[in-house]
């Protein structure tokens, strides 16, 4: 398995500035040298560079594209296409296992839940995560689906992963991580691909694409995915995985206009049905209910270099969800409906300004939210309909106090939400360089999660005790309010990266976070007269702190041409302060207690390669989730150009395990052993 | 604290944060963005020359391409760019071939002579004066990887064509001209490789 890059890349910067183009680069020790005058760059042996690589250099600019910034003051990595492609995953969610810090936990074969440092075990709803610059965390319910971030593997140009607060330059909901999923430009994508995956129990998946040229400038791609996992191995326990179908197509169009006007124009569209398994109370089985959900997104990027404005970018889209899943058996009697469906319309507008020894990047946005959750039978919604604005502005300048050697970057964002009013989100970052082969970096930030919809409006029976001749019988639900606040955190972190030789680097990160009005459910009990009956409303309120604290180390090493060598390790703890009222609040403080994984890629004769990771997953605190080992491998063979083959294992060591704890959205089901076989053609 | 000194400190502090808007402000006012620069020659024929030692690597030569076993690894290059041709011939100076053959870089007038010369692979600059296809005609099945920078190279008689896409050097190969001549294109190349393909039209 490769190493994913340890560092961060230049787009990577763009957690700290959206949509900047590619910065600087430096391949560590070669950085000072490509930025040197032409003698100097003699010394560099660009032999030494592999194909990847060498494709990643800049020429007009003497800048990377994607690779690593060696001094970034923050914890970041990434995942480069070839990363993804050698893990043998078939998801962009599990190829983010290779990434130290993510607890990445399969709950179905069409679901995840990941979580950074910590909160992960309800739903993860302190990482932010955008695909195509497009933000999918849900204002409803204030998570990821990651069925939606799920873009087809092989069209990923890079994911790139910043563990720490974004909030400076992302905004509220960016807390304890970014993961940023770009696809390839169309222009990379010429020509037609089709594939074909079966996985032993994770079904089929299907993918066709076509590129062409329009013209000199102008280039378009159209795609299409089904992924059919009815196919998988019946499992003989239950409740088993969610069957289930998806189609996923697209277009995109990337036009040049000139060098320095550069268009984007793409639209997706997602449909999936599948069937949950849950428990039925009142049969005490579980039996299958059916769901189905779709989404759709239209974007248009303009980024223009050069002009009297610096580098500008325009960014607007809109996108539509829509989620319906009938029949659901209640504790309070009859069954649960829950229909949502919502459109956002974003326009963001950034500027990169360069002069001097200040880099400044500024900009602004605005996003409305329309939405109508339909809900029936059971859960009621104080507000089911109506439509929610935010818009915010920022401005972050990074200081140069010693020309490559200190850098200090400061700046805030101001973010307002109905609900939670003006939020300031500053932070102040400072990188030390003292030479080429490492770099010292300190931060502290603020940021904050803004409560969702479903905090704040929802009514939901839970439980319905029965009475006995001397009590009346317990009505126990849970209630939303609109006091409901933000939950607000502020980190210190510290890092350090070291190469002591080209093809060897480490990044280790430590930090402390300290968290304020983090959500608790406060008891709120009514007697009510006829019929006679105690009201308990668990009500959400803020009510809790909490202090996290960890490390993150990973490893890198490219032996040769041939050969590379990776790890991760990550050791972290989070305690609340203050008395979670339940055991579903307490879980949400749920993290690994420790995580480390460890792999190798190879390149062996005859065309074949192979790849590996071994995972250990610690037990998750707050919960009952044992830890596991996961371990993966693939075979690749590529007998001719066109043509791609692969054989592999997923979860080789156990036939099942749980990576999830007992309460979240989805249904949860333990991850089985899946042996797959792929077919790739190009022509 | 005495009121005089807080409320002269509060001033101070007050004039700092004032300075520092007013220093913002300039820098945004008066920042003068760079145009985009000129792409660097030098450069991006240092990265070519990389990718053509990476080549060497993963693409396999038939025996029949060398006269012995001893014998060096020939790049020949058709074109008169100095700067090109300076730079391939800097990155390129005292390396050995995997397989221990010195490469030497040489400078050559047509793709005839430098088929008759020996050379195994074949650089056409962008000012060699020359079509893919006259190239591709001229060394039919013979081994020698034809590599050009210039579009449409690999789907009309060459074998490989750098392609500068978003400022970055990336290339595209043709998997059937390879097959010509005989030479084996490793799946790593492959694979960062976008394939391409004769339209028919060649030779």
């Amino acid at each position: 398995m490769d190493c994913p890059t340890t560092h961060p890349s230049a787009s990577v910067r763009r957690a700290f500035r959206p949509w900047r183009h590619r910065r600087r680069l430096v391949l560590g020790a070669l950085a000072a040298l490509l930025l040197a005058s032409g003698p100097l760059r003699a010394e560099i042996d660009f032999t030494q560079l592999s194909l990847d690589e060498l494709g990643e250099i800049r020429i007009s600019t003497l800048e990377r594209r994607s690779e690593p910034l060696f001094d970034t003051p923050a914890a970041v990595s990434v995942l480069r296409a070839p990363d993804i492609l050698r893990a043998g995953d078939a998801s962009v969610a599990d190829a983010l296992r290779l990434i130290p810090g993510l607890n990445v936990a399969q709950l179905n074969p069409d679901k995840w839940e990941i979580g950074v440092r910590g909160f992960n075990g309800v739903t993860s709803t302190k990482l932010l995560v955008m695909v195509d610059g497009m933000n999918l965390y849900s204002p409803y319910y204030g998570g990821v689906d990651w069925a939606l971030a799920d873009v087809p593997v092989e069209d990923v140009d890079q994911v790139e992963v910043v563990r720490g607060p974004g909030a400076t330059l992302w905004g509220v909901n960016a807390v304890n991580g970014i993961v940023s999923v770009t696809t390839k430009s169309a222009r990379d994508t010429l020509g037609a691909l089709v594939s074909v995956r079966e996985g032993s129990t994770a079904g089929l998946v299907s993918y066709a694409r076509y590129g062409a040229a329009l013209g000199r400038h102008a280039w378009v791609r159209v795609y299409a995915r089904a992924i059919d996992s009815n196919t998988a191995t019946p499992r003989s326990n239950t409740p088993g995985p969610t069957p289930f179908r998806q189609v996923r197509t697209g277009v995109r169009v990337d036009a040049d206009e000139t060098d320095r006007l550069h268009f984007t124009w793409q639209a997706d569209y997602l449909l999936e049905d599948n069937q949950p398994q849950l428990n039925d109370p009142r049969s005490a089985s579980a039996r299958e209910y059916d769901n189905w959900y779709d989404h759709g997104d239209v974007l248009g990027r303009m980024t223009w270099k050069g002009g009297a404005a610096g580098t500008l970018t325009v960014q607007t889209y809109v996108d539509h969800g829509g989620d319906h899943v009938a029949g659901i058996p209640s504790l309070g009697g009859g069954t649960l409906a829950l229909s949502q469906s919502g459109t956002d319309y974003d326009l963001d507008v950034s500027d990169d300004l360069r002069h001097g020894r200040h880099d400044l990047v500024w900009g602004g946005g605005a996003r409305s939210t329309q939405f109508d959750i339909a809900a029936r039978y059971g859960i009621q919604v104080r507000q089911p309909t109506g439509t929610e604005n935010r818009y915010n502005f920022f401005a972050q300048d990074e200081y140069t106090l010693l020309p490559d050697t200190l850098k200090f970057t400061y700046g805030t964002k101001f973010e307002h939400h109905e609900s939670i009013g003006w939020q300031v989100l500053p932070s102040v970052r400072l990188a030390w360089t003292p030479g080429s082969r490492q770099t010292w970096w300190a931060a502290v930030s603020r940021a904050v999660r803004a409560p969702s919809r479903s905090e704040r409006d929802i009514f939901m029976p839970l439980a319905q005790l029965p009475g006995s001749p001397t009590s009346p019988p317990v009505d126990v639900n849970l209630v939303g309010t609109t006091a409901t606040r933000e939950e607000v955190l502020t980190a210190y972190e510290a890092g350090w990266r070291f190469r002591p030789q080209p093809r060897l680097t480490f990044d280790c990160t430590a930090y402390v976070n300290d968290y304020t009005q983090l959500r608790n459910l406060a008891p709120v009990v009514s007697f009510q007269a006829a019929p006679p009956a105690v009201i308990d409303n668990l009500t959400i309120d803020n009510s809790l702190r909490a202090v996290g604290y960890g490390v993150e180390g990973q490893a890198n090493w490219r032996v040769s041409d041939t050969w590379r060598l990776n790890a991760g390790v990550t050791e972290e703890r989070l305690q609340p302060r203050g008395t979670p009222v339940t055991a579903l609040v307490a879980a949400d403080f749920a993290l690994p207690d420790l995580m480390w994984n460890a792999g190798t890629w190879v390149a062996l004769p005859h065309d074949v390669e192979f790849s590996t990771e071994v995972y250990r997953v610690g037990g998750m605190t707050h919960t009952t989730v044992p830890g596991y080992f996961r371990a993966d491998a693939q075979l690749t063979w590529r007998p001719i150009a066109e043509l791609e083959l692969n054989v592999g294992v997923q979860n080789a060591f156990e036939p099942t395990h749980l990576e999830y704890g007992t309460a979240s959205l989805y249904p949860i089901a333990p991850v089985d052993r899946n042996f797959f076989a792929r077919v790739q053609w190009r022509f | 604290m005495h009121p005089g000194l807080l409320s002269t400190l509060r001033r101070q502090a007050g004039l700092r944060a004032a300075a520092l808007a007013a220093c913002l402000a300039c820098a945004v006012l008066t920042a003068r963005p760079g145009h985009a620069a000129p792409a660097d020659t030098d450069l991006e024929y240092r990265i070519k020359a990389a990718y053509l030692y990476n080549f060497t690597k993963f693409i396999d030569w038939p025996p029949r391409a060398f006269p012995d076993s001893k014998a060096p690894f020939t790049i020949g290059i058709l074109g008169t760019d100095p700067a090109a041709t300076h730079a391939i011939d800097e990155t390129l100076r005292g390396k050995t071939t995997h397989t221990g053959r010195p490469i030497v870089v040489r400078v050559f007038r047509t793709a005839g002579s430098a088929a008759a010369s020996g050379a195994q692979l074949l650089f056409v600059l962008h000012d060699a004066g020359v079509s893919a296809a006259a190239v591709g005609r001229t060394i039919g099945t013979r081994p020698v990887l034809i590599v050009g920078e210039r579009a449409g190279f690999a789907e009309h008689g060459g074998t490989i064509n750098f392609v500068v896409s978003g400022d970055a050097v990336q290339f595209e190969i043709n998997p059937r001209r390879a097959a010509i001549a005989g030479l084996h294109v490793s799946g790593v190349v492959a694979s960062v490789a976008r394939l391409v393909h004769d339209p028919g039209d060649w030779p």
